[in-house]
């Protein structure tokens, strides 16, 4: 297990995904045009069909390399750590970096690089996944038959979201939408999600959002949809847990350790706050399959209702094992 | 120099000269009077003996590496314009060849003006004459390092997946395999071990002979810098502000434990064995500070060190006399003599 960190004076680094032809490319262009102060550096590994003037691009061709940490999920991206490590050498002539990943990138590995290379972690600052969804072709994309062991990328780029651009609604009826924004939720709870034509959206919706920031974990309210009428077949599914009640601190970081050692692989993103037995701070947590970090967080406020919320977003996840195995961790 | 050394040092500091911005790779010609150094500006400057300097704009982008020929007659750079160069003496280009990717490594073979760079999934070798045609071997994935054996026979390419040793054809006369990203190989000077200094902070070790191998894990962090003692009796490594002192007398390091040494207090960025005191260590860092160490299995082998303003970015040992010349990040190319001070 290796701990992840979160500090200020890095340069913020948002990674954009989405299926082929989703809008990404036109998302980043969109950035890149408009008047948001920022000097943007951006990565990319497909040049898309619109020119992008005036900034700095860099071509990656994607290479992933697995990692001897003890983490068997635990894999990086070694194009992004030389492309980033040569770019920090002129950090001065831009404040932000955009990575817009193939339409077929799994963003485990790019996500991960973040917390896993020392030198990228010292200076940069994962800000947020946005996943671009085309509202016209995402049912076809997330139902789609994979052979065995081969993963289904759009589903995965929407496991790993904070933010999720619902693009192309204007191709769409309302009813399509409503169902898309449905099967969404229910893999993953805890994105935001925003309707978007053209891939517009409030800059300040997607930039500089501290995402991976502790401080900031869970400051998107959950939609737990299990209960709902909208239930999917989809192997990737959002767990979340609501609970009022202290937890045994020794417990709770034996059953995280039990849960990412057993389903690490499985669990793509995990995010926590706990009301800690003789603490009078909540413990917030968040972690990239194995990789985790927690600390605690903030006094809880007077008459704040100490309510212990955790979201697991991942495939084959046992809903009710997660729960049983949290409620153990309950000072009785 | 002697065991004496701690109490008898001065220091001298001195900027050569500057280039427009961060500087890569620095390098001293084998006769010790000439520098070259190379920035992402896509400069290169040479400083002759007599602090007279020549800059040259080599590159498109950042010039990755630049470093003197053995024979001290040419120097080669590559850069992230995917292109190797090589200039002779007075910065007239000799030679080049262009690929697709950018390049990440470089290293001069001994016995001939042959330079090999890594650039995307290549590595490339340029001969300073220009009638030998140019010469590459395609690999899986990014050639992370090259260097030549001491006698020039074989290239040692790093890559993810291990280090695989060319000479001559295209495929590979051996390939020594770790599921892991070299990040820095170092062969050894009498040829017996090849070492690769790797992402997921560990040092792994073959015997040339019979492939068999050692790991060293539990560094801070990745592993950049390997340098071996010109008797290849020991081997340094750098992991974040710590440096590793190895010994591989007799049978090897197998069971031993490494000499740590702790001086500096942020990244180093320069390792390497004096060429005239080879007992002596010399190490820089991203905090400005540059160390001497003679290292000792127990007690301090700090011998000095020295703090400067400047953030190095890497460090070369003149061949001739006690003194760094080391890169910094705002271009600066600096000198650090470590001076005797007579009659103590």
């Amino acid at each position: 297990m290796v701990v992840m960190s979160s500090n200020d004076g890095k340069v913020p680094v948002t990674v954009v995904t989405g299926f082929l032809g989703s809008g990404k490319t036109t998302l980043v262009n969109y950035i890149l045009s408009e008047n948001h102060g920022k000097r943007i550096a951006v990565i990319e590994n497909e040049f898309g069909e619109v020119g992008i003037d005036d900034a700095l691009v860099i071509d990656a061709e994607e290479e992933i390399f697995e990692m001897n940490n003890g983490c068997i999920c635990c894999t990086v991206r070694g194009d992004l750590i030389r492309i980033l490590g040569t770019l920090m050498k002129r950090r001065d002539k831009f404040d932000y970096i955009l990575v817009e990943t193939t339409g077929l990138a799994d963003p485990a590995p790019v996500a991960q690089t973040f917390f896993v290379d020392d030198e990228i972690r010292a200076q940069l600052r994962l800000d947020a996944i946005v996943t671009v969804v085309d509202a016209k072709h995402l049912s076809l994309h997330l139902f789609e038959e994979k052979e065995e062991g081969v993963e289904n990328e759009a589903l995965e780029q929407i496991a790993f979201a904070d933010r999720i651009l619902v693009n192309k609604t204007d191709l769409v009826s309302e009813e399509e939408v409503v169902v898309v924004e449905s099967h969404l939720r229910s893999i993953n709870a805890s994105a935001s999600l925003v309707r978007t034509h053209m891939s517009k959206v409030d800059l300040d919706w997607i930039l500089n959002v501290g995402a991976f920031n502790l401080e900031r974990v869970l400051e998107v309210e959950p939609t737990f949809l299990e209960d709902s009428e909208h239930q999917h077949d989809l192997s990737i599914t959002s767990v979340g847990i609501e609970e009022e009640g202290l937890v045994d601190v020794a417990k709770v970081n034996d059953w995280l350790g039990w849960l990412l050692g057993e389903k690490g692989t499985d669990i793509f993103r995990m995010k926590g706050i706990l009301n800690v037995a003789g603490s009078e701070q909540r413990f917030v947590f968040q972690g990239v399959h194995m990789l985790f970090d927690g600390q605690p967080d903030r006094t809880w406020f007077d008459g704040e209702s100490r309510v212990n919320k955790m979201i697991f977003i991942g495939r084959n996840l046992d809903r009710n094992e997660i729960r049983q195995k949290f409620q153990q961790c309950l000072v009785r | 120099m002697s065991g004496s050394l701690r109490s008898t040092l001065s220091v001298t500091e001195q900027v050569l000269t500057k280039l427009p911005d961060y500087v890569n790779d620095i390098d001293v010609s084998p006769d010790g009077r000439r520098v070259v150094a190379c920035s992402v500006s896509g400069d290169i400057c040479i400083v002759e003996e007599d602090g007279s300097v020549r800059f040259l704009k080599a590159h498109e982008g950042d010039v990755v590496h630049a470093k003197w020929s053995r024979s001290g007659q040419f120097v080669a750079s590559c850069g992230i314009d995917g292109a190797l160069r090589i200039w002779d003496g007075v910065g007239s280009l000799v030679n080049e060849s262009q690929h697709k990717g950018w390049a990440t490594c470089l290293a001069w073979r001994a016995d001939v003006d042959e330079v090999a760079a890594g650039i995307g999934r290549r590595a490339v070798r340029l001969l300073a004459n220009r009638m030998n045609p140019v010469k590459h071997v395609e690999l899986k994935t990014t050639v992370e390092s090259v260097v030549w054996s001491n006698d020039g026979r074989y290239l040692f390419a790093g890559h993810y997946g291990g280090v695989s040793v060319f000479q001559g054809a295209p495929n590979p006369v051996k390939v020594f395999p770790w599921k892991g990203a070299p990040l820095t190989v170092a062969a050894s000077p009498d040829g017996r071990w090849i070492v690769s200094g790797n992402q997921d902070a560990s040092l792994h070790v073959w015997k040339f002979s019979n492939g068999s191998e050692l790991q060293m894990t539990g560094f801070a962090t990745k592993v950049l810098l390997a340098a071996w003692r010109r008797d290849s009796l020991r081997l340094a490594n750098a992991s974040m502000n710590e440096i590793s002192e190895w010994d591989f007398s007799g049978k090897g390091p197998k069971g031993s434990k490494p000499i740590g040494m702790l001086g500096h207090s942020s990244r180093i960025v320069g390792l390497g064995y004096a060429p005239t005191d080879p007992d002596l260590l010399g190490s820089v860092a991203t905090d400005g500070s540059a160390c001497l160490w003679r290292p000792v299995k127990s007690g301090n082998s700090l011998v000095h060190t020295h703090g400067t303003q400047y953030v190095f970015t890497s460090m070369r040992w003149s061949t001739t006399e006690l003194r760094m010349v080391c890169g910094t990040s705002t271009g600066e190319v600096v000198s650090v003599s470590f001076n005797e001070v007579a009659g103590q």
